[in-house]
């Protein structure tokens, strides 16, 4: 049964890296390395292949209902990969219009774990998902962006009937100034711990490149501030939750509500997290991060998956609160298009990682956005004449 | 056989943890070092040229707003075109007097064509540098983009040692 979902796994990552490789990344690089006359395609995309890497862990808290504690860990793995990208000239209105095709995926393990049973029926559920991302810039202030991602979000025990479920979003965002813009759309969710069509409404105070606000609803709110040339801060609020198919324990313990006989359950969960994430940036291909806080208003409930089946007063137990740690990566690849001062584009990568795939409702720091480097002159120290010999020509010698 | 599950879960968590740490580790220590490798010379030349542009192209808000897209596409193909011609002229092996005239002919006609190139790609963005700037402030940008050679040229010779 593990092996059902191990192969499609393992398929989607070889299947991605290949992606990933061809979008630039480590192909352009095994090109430089042969002697070969033929030309060099131009770099094609402004969004560059990701990888990132994200665990997130609470401590336990009382869960009076079933007299025992519960905690709730989840390990994330996740991509996406420009498949094509495409940049023409408006001659209208003298702009370069963009448009980025993304195929997006992500592999989640989740595991609440309730304390009696960790060495018994404590599910791991696994969510791998893979999706595709749309987004369209004018070349003036106007970007619209479109997310789909189908999911399954299973234990290994019902991997044989999985519920494919679908999140999406599709969003307008106006870059109205460099210090404004705003967003409205609709998203399907599941962090609220059922499927919810939502509406969308975000404004953004203050330039992507130096100290801003989001308040992107339902999604998150958030400050976020550099601290320094490779640092950076953000104190966040944001929901948290889903939605997780398992089977039904021989232990009647994780079925609570009385007259559950569905083979298969439904977890759910929902809760607000508030906290502070410090990221650090070496360059623009790497970045750690490491982030902490308050889980409050934690709710979770167990139904049975045939709605037929559910118990009509079957409601969301409500959770002590408690705290959080987690950590995170993001590696990328190849080489992008210039996009300095294009402000426009500074709103599209704020989209594209501050929606990361799979409805985990996680974000990557703004590695793309180039920092504003006054000092930048000050700091180019040992120049020689090989590293800028590209800029010259013979004439300019005299 | 769920007992395994878990513990192999476990024991994966502890390498995820320890490949993190390793990683942020490497990073600073290479950081520490003073280690600045190519890519992060040409980040902070790129740098220096956007904010020398700057200072002294001096866009209203809205001129940068549409200035700043086609100037960075200009600058990728121009440098699209001659990363061409340095790979190209830098796979012909030995010197001229080594060569074959085949391979001669195909150097000395390359020269020619990237120059053509070259200019072909700084004759499509004048034209749209035209429309989208002001006339003065595009003979401004020309100008400026021949100081700031300079401004490297001066960096270069002031690290120079004194003979």
């Amino acid at each position: 049964m593990h092996k059902k979902i191990y192969i499609p796994l393992w398929v989607s990552l070889l299947f991605g890296i290949q992606l990933f490789a061809r979008a630039g990344g480590i192909e352009t690089s095994l090109q430089q390395m042969v002697s070969d006359s033929s030309p060099q395609k131009s770099v094609q995309n402004y969004i560059r292949p990701a990888f990132f890497l994200n665990t997130f862990r609470t401590n336990p808290v009382k869960f009076n209902k079933l007299g025992t504690s519960y905690a709730f860990s989840q390990t994330d793995l996740g991509f996406y990969v420009p498949l094509f990208t495409k940049t023409a000239w408006n001659e209208s209105n003298q702009v370069y219009q963009t448009f980025h095709f993304l195929l997006t995926g992500n592999f989640l393990i989740a595991r609440p774990e309730v304390e009696l049973l960790k060495t018994t029926l404590a599910p791991k559920i696994f969510k791998p998902g893979i999706g595709l991302r749309a987004i369209y810039a004018n070349g003036k202030k106007n970007t619209w962006f479109v997310d789909v991602s189908p999911f399954v979000a299973q234990d290994g025990y019902t991997i044989n009937n999985p519920t494919l479920r679908f999140a999406s979003i599709v969003l307008f965002n106006r870059t109205v100034s460099r210090n404004f813009s705003y967003r409205i759309g609709m998203l399907k969710t599941f962090v609220f711990g059922e499927a919810l069509p939502l509406p969308i409404l975000g404004v953004r105070l203050g330039p992507l490149d130096g100290v801003y606000l989001n308040v992107h609803l339902p999604r998150n709110i958030s400050l976020n501030f550099p601290l320094g040339s490779h640092l950076d801060g953000s104190a966040f609020f944001k929901p948290m939750g889903g939605v997780y198919n398992f089977r039904k324990g021989d232990n009647s313990i994780l079925s609570w509500e009385k007259g559950n006989i569905s083979a298969i359950e439904q977890f759910r969960r929902k809760e607000y997290l508030s906290g502070l994430q410090i990221s650090y940036s070496s360059g623009s291909n790497f970045s750690i991060y490491i982030g902490g806080g308050l889980v409050t208003n934690r709710k979770v409930i167990l139904l049975s998956d045939k709605k037929a089946d559910r118990v009509a007063d079957a409601h969301w137990v409500q959770l002590d609160n408690s705290v959080f740690i987690n950590f995170g990566l993001t590696l990328k690849f190849g080489e992008a298009k210039r996009m300095v001062n294009n402000l426009q584009m500074y709103d599209v990568f704020d989209l594209n990682n501050s929606i990361q795939p799979g409805d985990n409702n996680s974000s990557s720091p703004n590695m793309d956005i180039p920092r504003k480097n006054e000092k930048a002159a000050d700091q180019l120290q040992n120049l020689q004449y090989q590293d800028v010999k590209d800029l010259f020509d013979t004439n300019d010698l005299y | 056989m769920l007992d395994m599950i878990i513990n192999t879960t476990k024991m994966k968590i502890k390498p995820i943890f320890i490949a993190l740490l390793l990683a942020l580790f490497s990073s600073l220590l290479l950081r520490a070092q003073g280690v600045d490798d190519a890519a992060d010379k040409k980040d902070k030349i790129e740098a220096f040229k956007v904010s020398f542009l700057t200072q002294k192209l001096k866009l209203s808000p809205e001129e940068a707003r549409i200035f700043w897209p086609v100037y960075n596409q200009y600058q990728d193909e121009l440098e699209n075109v001659r990363k061409n011609w340095k790979r190209e002229s830098t796979s012909f092996k030995g010197s001229i007097e080594t060569m074959s005239d085949k391979e001669i002919e195909k150097l000395v006609d390359g020269e020619i064509i990237f120059r053509q190139n070259e200019m072909d790609v700084k004759k499509k963005f004048h034209l749209q540098l035209k429309k989208v700037l002001p006339l003065r402030k595009l003979a401004l940008l020309y100008r400026a983009e021949e100081d700031f050679k300079r401004e490297l040229l001066k960096k270069i010779q002031e690290k120079a040692p004194s003979r």
